[in-house]
């Protein structure tokens, strides 16, 4: 399997702070990838640092490539939507797509206009005239219509209603991704992306917290909800993380068997949102 | 399509005074035509009315070829005017726009070199808005011409008709002429404005002016000399007493009739103009070119490196 992304020692500072801290990671291929932070924790520093956007120390390589010298030809194979990247409103919708065709060896017009065709924009009318929504869907369409082989979302549908939001994760499952695409994705809303995601990681103060694929993640942790008088057992299996729900410790656990867990009560895989509070909130105490 | 030419389109769709503004002059100009042609608008000269007609009539095809040129030369004066306010706003907002509509992202998320981006804001302004305008001036003085001639056809001579496409075509070429020189002589000045708009935050126009007064006031302060300003001053007019000479060959003319009283002194053809050996052999050219190719490279490394968002 090829590797498309590797990070070495991958750091960044501005002034005296670390937004990046000797990271290290690699992307193999066919992978949704979802990297997870809190805000400020140096997700975008590391989405920006692989986008050949943002200077930086230590090693990365992007489909082989240094993403600082060779910038304009890893972008012939990676392709990204961040909310900061917004389409200017002065471009029609048609010139879009010719601007795509002219400029991007790897688009394809049919590919764009049928996937516009589907969608509620037209193809006369200018960004600026779109709904927030629609801008997304057209921006959607023209990164689909593209064969590239990493496809970058940093935070792709932030303030997009709930509608908008649900289609874009499903067009992008259905009508995008296969073996030979991997996505790369920051996000807030976890619980919208986890069920697409086959690999996880968690990110704080420029460092790789947890880097696990999702399987792993259900093999490893474990929640259990505990009755008060057990807890006492459940503390002595030293869990990542308690809290109180309604009368009840939830605890979460790394790297117990099934066996040590089954006398506390019902186990379950944590969703990616407990995990991550989890993570943050247990490396912080 | 090649990356260039989408490139230079895509200056053409976000700036749309590169062709509104010449159209619009464009416009004007014919209306003038038509409404003198109508009777509407008398030429003056001093405090005399000049009956066009007669006085049409009473010049040789040379002499109304002359005449022919320098109203046409000056519509391209005109037109060339229209061409550097259109070439500097745009360079100063090419850079800044897509900054300041945070656009520049998306732009940065194509397949495309900062130095192509670059080259294509220097190509738009050294190349499209130049070549959009003279086309623009040509059709213009295509539509005068047709109308005065018409008119004088009517009026019972044919000699406006047959002196016009030679002064077109004369004043064509010195237009293009104008063009080539002054695009090779602006350069240094088209890099400092791109410069501007890749750097400056806010205020791209004082951030372009503000600076050049300020090492001028300078240097007379402390220095008691004016070398830079006549530099900048050089730089913005001393293109044309260096592509331009003035010829031996003109033509006077007198009109005469009751009371109006009309004395030129005409270039047989405006092409006797053109020299452009004293251009290319000065300082000032090759040493501004020089100075626009170190201002292009930083404009291409700021917006390479610059990390702001």
């Amino acid at each position: 399997m090829t590797t498309l992304v590797r990070a070495k020692n991958l750091s960044k500072r501005f002034g005296n702070v670390t937004a990046l801290d000797a990271v290290n990671l690699e992307i193999p291929e066919g992978r949704i990838v979802g990297l997870i932070g809190p805000n400020g924790a140096g997700k975008t520093t590391a989405l920006k640092a692989l986008l050949g956007l943002t200077s930086f120390s230590g090693e990365l390589e992007v489909l082989g490539m240094d993403p600082r010298r060779e910038r304009h030809r890893v972008m012939q194979d990676v392709c990204f939507i961040a909310d900061v990247a917004v389409l200017p409103r002065w471009l029609k919708v048609r010139q879009a797509l010719q601007l795509a065709e002219g400029l991007h060896p790897r688009f394809s017009m049919s590919r764009a206009e049928k996937l516009l065709a589907a969608s509620e924009v037209r193809l006369d009318s200018r960004v600026g005239q779109l709904s927030k929504g629609m801008v997304t869907q057209l921006h959607l369409a023209l990164v689909m219509a593209i064969e590239a082989k990493l496809l970058v979302l940093d935070e792709p549908t932030i303030g997009l209603d709930i509608i908008y939001r649900k289609d874009f994760y499903t067009t992008l499952l259905n009508d995008y991704f296969d073996e030979g695409r991997t996505i790369l994705v920051t996000t807030h809303q976890v619980e919208e992306i986890e069920h697409i995601l086959t690999d996880v990681m968690f990110i704080n103060h420029g460092r790789i917290v947890l880097n696990e694929t999702m399987e792993r993640i259900g093999e490893r942790f474990a929640q259990v909800a505990v009755a008060p008088e057990k807890a006492a057992a459940a503390r002595e299996l030293q869990p990542v993380y308690e809290q109180d729900v309604f009368g009840r410790k939830i605890f979460l656990f790394q790297d117990r068997t099934p066996q040590q867990l089954a006398a506390l009560g019902e186990s379950r895989v944590p969703g990616i949102a407990d995990l991550f509070v989890a993570k943050i909130k247990g490396a912080a105490a | 399509m090649s990356v260039m030419t989408t490139l230079l389109r895509r200056e053409t769709w976000e700036h749309r005074a590169i062709v509104i503004a010449p159209l619009v002059f464009a416009v004007v100009f014919i209306v003038i035509a038509l409404l003198a042609a109508a009777g509407a608008i008398h030429i003056q000269v001093g405090h005399y009315g000049v009956d066009l007609r007669d006085m049409l009539l009473s010049m040789d095809p040379r002499q109304l070829g002359a005449v022919m040129q320098m109203e046409l030369g000056s519509l391209a004066v005109f037109f060339n005017v229209v061409v550097q306010l259109v070439t500097t706003f745009y360079l100063l907002d090419c850079l800044y726009a897509e900054r300041k509509d945070r656009s520049i992202l998306f732009w940065k998320s194509l397949p495309v070199s900062d130095t192509t981006i670059v080259g294509s804001k220097l190509l738009t302004a050294m190349l499209v808005i130049p070549l959009v305008s003279i086309a623009v001036f040509f059709a213009t003085a295509l539509g005068i011409y047709l109308i005065s001639g018409i008119l004088v056809l009517v009026g019972g001579s044919g000699a406006v008709l047959a002196a016009g496409p030679g002064a077109i075509l004369d004043t064509l070429v010195i237009a293009i002429y104008t063009v080539v020189v002054q695009s090779l002589w602006y350069l240094p000045v088209y890099g400092w404005l791109l410069l501007v708009s890749v750097w400056a935050k806010r205020s791209v126009l004082l951030w372009a002016v503000l600076p050049l007064f300020a090492v001028t006031a300078l240097e007379r302060m402390i220095f008691g000399t004016g070398m830079i300003g006549r530099l900048l001053h050089d730089r913005i007019v001393g293109v044309y007493t260096l592509a331009f000479t003035q010829p031996a060959n003109e033509i006077a003319w007198r009109y005469q009739a009751d009371g109006a009283e009309l004395n030129l002194e005409l270039f047989e053809s405006l092409t006797h103009l053109v020299d452009p050996s004293t251009f290319l052999l000065s300082p000032g050219l090759w040493g501004g070119l020089v100075v626009a190719a170190l201002l292009l490279a930083a404009a291409v490394w700021v917006r390479r490196y610059r990390d702001e968002t």
